[in-house]
């Protein structure tokens, strides 16, 4: 009962944050972040002892107790059909609520500064409730239906939060976009659980992994992949990655919170949650979209000017990475990589904040309205005034860049490991799996490093703006300085030798690589464990050459980037990256104005067409036959026949009165007749 | 006690004639009472009775009873000639639209309080039309069923026609026409129940539904080459198709929506397309389970295409009424789909379909309930609901540019209640419309697949078209010509509370809808699968 109490309490609490702010957020003001931090503080609190009860696995003896809390509930039942919400915690489960409660805090800290002048500034901390509530229903579930549930309403916040500053004219387009984009990836989704829904029977996950074995494989991998499909809208992949620039409209701790570290790392959470039933099939296609996402964002974040475009395109790559980690039968690394990634990527988007607010306060201090504050082609040199922020950016980024000592690297080295052995064991086009992870490694080492030095190094740009410059005041920057020591590598394994990835961490989640359906996890885990070394190497090697090409450039100047993009652009390779593969421009030719053009001609065709012409031809029809009927009733059947008649009758009966007998019996022979007639005409019917 | 079973045998005619007593004292009330809005506060009251009189209902409401067994159904002869009786009961399938109807009328009187032109004609035609609603969804007698069904057209005709919008004559003229083609077949499916069942009932004809489930399935003649059975089947799929509408008949319903007076609209659509599924449901489904068996691939199909039909023209609408109304044809398609799920192969499949089907019947009357009375709201004030003016538009300056923008910085609370009716539209999880559209495309997969798959295109296109609405009149930079608009007022906010609150109950605790319709659905399942 306690027990229950605590796990629902991670929907109830910040439910309740919701429902207070959005109620009497007007008359709290000011206070409405303390209570929003308050319940989520105690969620805090409450996520760490949950996390205390987990059972880590023992490397030495290689034992685990299967530590899992799980209750349901009846939702509604038809009598033979029902609908059953519950949550089902694991290691996993509680590490997920210690992520989503730690950066939900921090972000609510933050935001009491970044928000402050803000006439919404209650609505916005409602809204933060709203998430942390949908985002851990998500995590708690214990049915594909539940995770489909709060999956929408996870898209629903998102919607609000990009829509936030909504009396503007870009961000309620964005928020369209994101919720309509991750749509398509809900249809998808909600036709993949309802084939393995009628296959076995519940929608609950461990029983759905017990009870897919005998399905056809076939259906199954197709299943597995339209299932995934939600994923691919959520976690940003491609073809559904559009949505996500666009939705750094939204304030940006937000994007830290919910478009980095959080909600896109839903979908990776459900693709690791459904691993275990995945076909190789469907796994397969999983990491192909992996890779192509962490390429193709790569690139695109070179040309990038904005900063939180920058970080939004790698936010992008990095889910790539971790969707093809789950695809090359690594789940581990890529859960792994999805929390040292909620670190060191909130940490970053909260930098750039911290960036952006500076400048913001700048300008404003200029009464500058056309300067954008996001660009970095007006920072440069930002070292000197804001130390802070430097410091916990630069230590993130060591991070993503996956530099030794820094926590990316353990993860993104198992991801890179997995991948190696997967192309060792299949060979053939799968050696495009490797190129890409470690390409997009380096890519990644190259503009990360090219977003620091533009953002703190060299020469300031514009020195009117730099002179105003401030470093945020102690909200903003201490969840910085938690999330750069959160980005260290000590963090998650407690050990000061860089190229040892055991630690608690690993023991808390290890015992996840352990099943799968279809495949021999044994084997698959030796051969990751055997390309551990030559991924290792291969990856430091990548890291440096990225780090090396950007210090080159952008920090020594000793490159011209103008004669690199000229040679790139030989095979085209600056323009897509410049045009962001032209996907949005493709989409919008190809898909979207073509379909608003045929609902205008659907409408065309049942409005003024169908119904004005066809129908209403009815009516025209009625009225012209009756126009004519009733000529021919008085002109012809009444003044010619019925007058005729009546002449005609005139005329006989006097002939008839001649003939006038009196006898009734012919007259009741007459009617008998006509009973006759009828009764027979009856009688055919 | 007696007073209990004294309510119990008279709670049903009551429902049903209350309103026509309002109605007629309204009469006297207004020439001898001289009480401003005096026909307003009887209007209120009547519908206020009725709505208390049907919570009673559902609270002493026993769902696991058949309508045999249940103590509110009263059966007496009323012309014994031809067998016709006086028969009204309530069941699973019955007691939402009773407490839909109820609701509604209510609200819909609130949300006619500014009608001033001939408010003695106004409010008791609306009276009549609710007692002609009531009387559908309580009828146990088809012959008293259609006695009901054309009560209700007459007062509508009038209300669209003389309340109503610029182009009201011809919306009336044409409503009342489409409507009258489908009673017509109606009528003669009727008769020929009447007649072709009597030989197997001791030569006497019957309109009694409960009766008729037995008797019509032995029908096994033929009439002009064609199974009567069959017949009476597309007889009656007409009758009931024109009124949900299903495609192809669905053409009067966008322009009768629109120029319909705000309330009307709700009834239109909260209601009145509710009889078409609540027909086919409580008629043709247990008196022809053969036929359903056989049609049931096509209702999906025209299901589906009524999903994606009603979506793609709602997205290309620039009035915001126009948009609301082909969404209900959008919408109504769910209900279709939900209902031909009944033929699944699995039990758990057709249950959740038609749960479905009626949990949505229930679900789009408050939701789209909330969506007219929101649009009514608007319109109100700025006197026109263009979300884009029309390119023939009188103003050749305005012509193809956005009407609106930005409405929600100027009226937030009222913006708060679209987006919530907006979401609930569009099948947003902890809003009642998500599980209701669910159940029916869970039970529609079940059993057909492909056609199920293709129409859950219309979770994307429903929230395109609702979030380009909303995106378009209620967000960005605020239009400056609407910086006076006021916020809701309580009178509009009574009117809309009452249905979010329920759109929210019902989505976060679907299990009280459920309950109430579950076991009737369940014995309406095994009439069919019986038939396979």
């Amino acid at each position: 009962m306690l027990e229950t109490f605590q796990i629902l309490s991670f929907l109830f609490l910040p439910l309740l944050s919701f429902v207070i702010l959005i109620f009497f957020g007007k008359k709290l003001k000011s206070h409405s972040s303390t209570l929003g931090m308050f319940l989520i503080g105690l969620m805090l609190t409450n996520s760490i002892f949950l996390i205390l009860k987990a059972e880590p696995y023992d490397f030495v003896l290689k034992t685990y107790n299967k530590w899992t809390l799980y209750k349901s509930f009846e939702w509604f039942s038809t009598g033979n059909f029902s609908i059953s919400l519950g949550y089902f915690v694991d290691n996993i489960t509680a590490i997920m609520l210690v992520v989503v409660s730690l950066i939900g805090f921090l972000v609510h800290l933050y935001s009491t500064e970044y928000m402050k002048d803000d006439p919404k500034y209650s609505r916005y901390f409602a809204f933060l409730g709203i998430f942390i509530f949908s985002m851990n229903g998500i995590v708690l579930a214990d049915s594909l239906i539940m995770i489909y549930v709060f999956w929408e309403l996870v898209g629903l916040s998102s919607f609000l939060l990009i829509g936030f500053w909504f009396e503007k004219e870009k961000p309620p387009l964005a928020a369209n976009k994101a919720f309509l984009t991750n749509r398509v990836g809900d249809i998808g989704m909600f036709i993949g659980i309802m084939i393995i829904f009628f296959h076995v029977g519940s929608f609950n996950i461990n029983e759905i992994i017990n009870g897919v074995s005998d399905m056809n494989k076939t259906l199954l991998t197709l299943a597995g992949v339209l299932v995934f499909m939600g994923a691919v809208g959520k976690s940003a992949q491609f073809p559904l990655h559009i949505w996500l620039p666009n939705a750094m409209e939204g304030p940006t701790p937000v994007s830290a919170l919910i478009h980095a570290a959080t909600m896109v790392a839903a979908g990776v959470y459900l693709t690791f949650r459904i691993f275990p039933f995945l076909t190789p099939d469907a796994l397969a296609i999983v990491a192909v979209i992996g890779a192509i996402t962490a390429v193709m964002a790569a690139i695109t974040a070179i040309t990038r000017n904005d900063i939180k475009a920058v970080l939004a395109y790698s936010t992008i790559s990095q889910l790539g990475y971790m969707v093809m980690a789950v695809g090359v039968g690594a789940p581990v690394y890529a859960f792994f990589h999805l929390v040292t990634h909620a670190m060191f990527k909130a940490c970053l988007f909260l930098c750039s904040g911290s960036v952006i607010h500076a400048m913001h306060h700048s300008l404003h201090h200029l009464h500058d309205h056309e300067t954008d504050p996001q660009d970095m082609n007006n920072m440069g040199g930002l070292k000197s005034k804001m130390p802070i922020t430097h410091a916990a950016m630069l230590i993130s980024t060591f991070a993503i860049a996956g530099v030794p000592f820094f926590s990316g690297f353990l993860s993104k080295d198992g991801i890179l490991a997995a991948v190696l052995s997967y192309y060792y064991k299949h060979g053939d086009w799968t050696i495009l799996l490797p190129i890409a992870g470690f390409g997009a490694a380096m890519i990644t080492a190259f503009y990360m490093f090219r977003l620091i030095f533009k953002t703190f190094y060299g020469e300031s740009k514009n020195k009117k703006i730099f002179k105003h410059i401030h470093e945020s005041p102690l909200p903003m920057t201490i969840p910085l300085i938690i999330l750069s020591v959160l980005s260290l590598a000590f963090a998650f394994t407690a050990n000061l030798n860089p190229l040892v990835s055991k630690g608690w961490f690993k023991s808390l989640i290890y015992k996840y690589s352990k099943s799968h359906n279809f495949m021999d996890m044994k084997y698959i885990n030796a051969g990751i464990d055997a390309a551990h070394y030559d991924a290792m190497y291969l990856s430091l090697f990548v890291a440096s050459i990225g780090i090396g090409f950007s210090v080159l450039i952008y920090l020594l100047r000793k490159i011209n980037p103008d004669n690199i993009s000229k040679v790139l652009n030989i095979i085209g390779l600056f323009s897509l990256s410049k045009n962001k593969f032209y996907v949005d421009k493709i989409y919008n030719f190809v898909l979207y104005r073509p379909f608003l053009k045929q609902t205008q001609i659907a409408s065309y065709i049942d409005w003024d067409f169908y119904d004005q012409k066809l129908i209403d031809a009815w009516g025209w029809i009625t009225l012209k036959v009756s126009k004519y009927s009733g000529i021919s009733d008085y002109s012809i059947l009444d003044q010619k026949i019925i007058d005729g008649t009546s002449h005609l009758t005139q005329y006989v009966s006097g002939q008839l009165r001649k003939t006038q007998s009196g006898i009734i019996q012919n007259y009741l022979l007459g009617v008998l007749a006509v009973l006759v007639v009828i009764i027979i005409l009856i009688n055919q019917i | 006690m007696e007073n209990t079973i004294f309510m119990q045998n008279s709670i049903l005619s009551l429902l049903i004639f209350l309103p026509v007593l309002g109605a007629i004292l309204m009469l006297p009330a207004s020439k001898y009472l001289k009480i401003p809005n005096i026909i307003k506060y009887i209007a209120l009251f009547t519908t206020g009775i009725q709505l208390i009189l049907s919570a009673w209902l559902y609270i002493n409401f026993d769902s696991t009873l058949s309508v045999m067994e249940s103590p509110f159904t009263v059966q007496v002869n009323w012309i014994k000639h031809f067998n016709i009786e006086y028969f009204v009961g309530v069941d699973g399938l019955s007691i939402p639209m009773v407490l839909l109807t109820a609701l509604l009328s209510f609200i819909c009187i609130l949300a006619s309080w500014n009608i001033d032109k001939k408010p003695l004609g106004y409010f008791s035609l609306f009276l009549l039309l609710d007692a002609g609603m009531m009387g559908v969804f309580l009828s146990l007698d088809f012959f008293l069923f259609y006695i009901f069904w054309e009560v209700m057209l007459l007062p509508m005709y009038f209300l669209i026609g003389i309340w109503g919008g610029p182009q009201r004559h011809y919306a009336a003229i044409k409503f009342f026409l489409y409507t009258l083609f489908g009673s017509l077949f109606m009528l003669l499916a009727m008769i020929g129940l009447w007649y072709f069942t009597a030989p197997f009932n001791n030569n006497e004809g019957t309109f009694n539904l409960i009766k008729l489930i037995q008797l019509s399935p032995m029908i096994d003649s033929q009439l002009w080459g064609f199974d009567i059975q069959w017949l009476l089947w597309i007889a009656l799929f007409i009758g009931f198709a024109i009124k949900v509408p299903v495609f192809p008949f669905h053409t009067w319903l966008p322009l009768a929506h629109v120029e319909a007076p705000t309330a009307i609209s709700v009834i239109l659509a909260g209601v009145l397309l509710k009889m078409g599924t609540y027909g086919l449901l409580r008629i043709s489904y247990p008196l022809l389970p053969g036929e359903v068996v056989a049609f049931s691939y096509t209702l999906a199909i025209l299901g589906v295409i009524n999903i994606l039909w009603g979506a793609m023209c709602a997205i290309a609408q620039i009035d915001l009424k126009k948009m609301v109304a082909y969404s209900s044809v959008s919408h109504m398609g769910y209900v279709l789909l939900g209902m031909s799920a009944v033929v699944s192969p699995s039990l758990a499949g057709a249950e959740a379909g038609l749960n479905g089907a009626v949990m949505q019947m229930f679900n789009h009357g408050t939701i789209t309930a909330m969506l007219f009375l929101l649009v009514g709201v608007l319109y109100d004030q700025a006197h026109h609901r263009w979300i884009v003016y029309p390119d023939n538009y009188k103003d050749q300056e305005l012509a193809g540019k956005l009407a609106f923008g930005g409405i929600a910085t100027q009226m937030p609370v009222f913006s708060a209640f679209v987006a919530l009716a907006f979401f609930a539209g569009l099948g947003l999880p902890a809003l009642s419309g998500f599980i209701s559209e669910a159940l029916c495309f869970i039970g529609g997969f079940s059993a057909f697949r492909l056609v199920t798959a293709i129409g859950t295109l219309g979770i994307l296109l429903g929230a395109v078209y609702l979030l380009r609405a909303y995106q378009r009149v209620f967000l960005g930079p605020l239009n400056d010509s609407y910086n006076k608009l006021i916020d809701i007022n309580s009178r509009e906010l009574a009117t809309v509370v009452p249905i979010a609150f329920l759109v929210l109950l019902f989505g976060v605790f679907p299990k009280p809808l459920v309950d109430m319709v579950s076991s009737s659905i369940s014995s309406l399942v095994s009439v069919i699968q019986g038939a396979m």
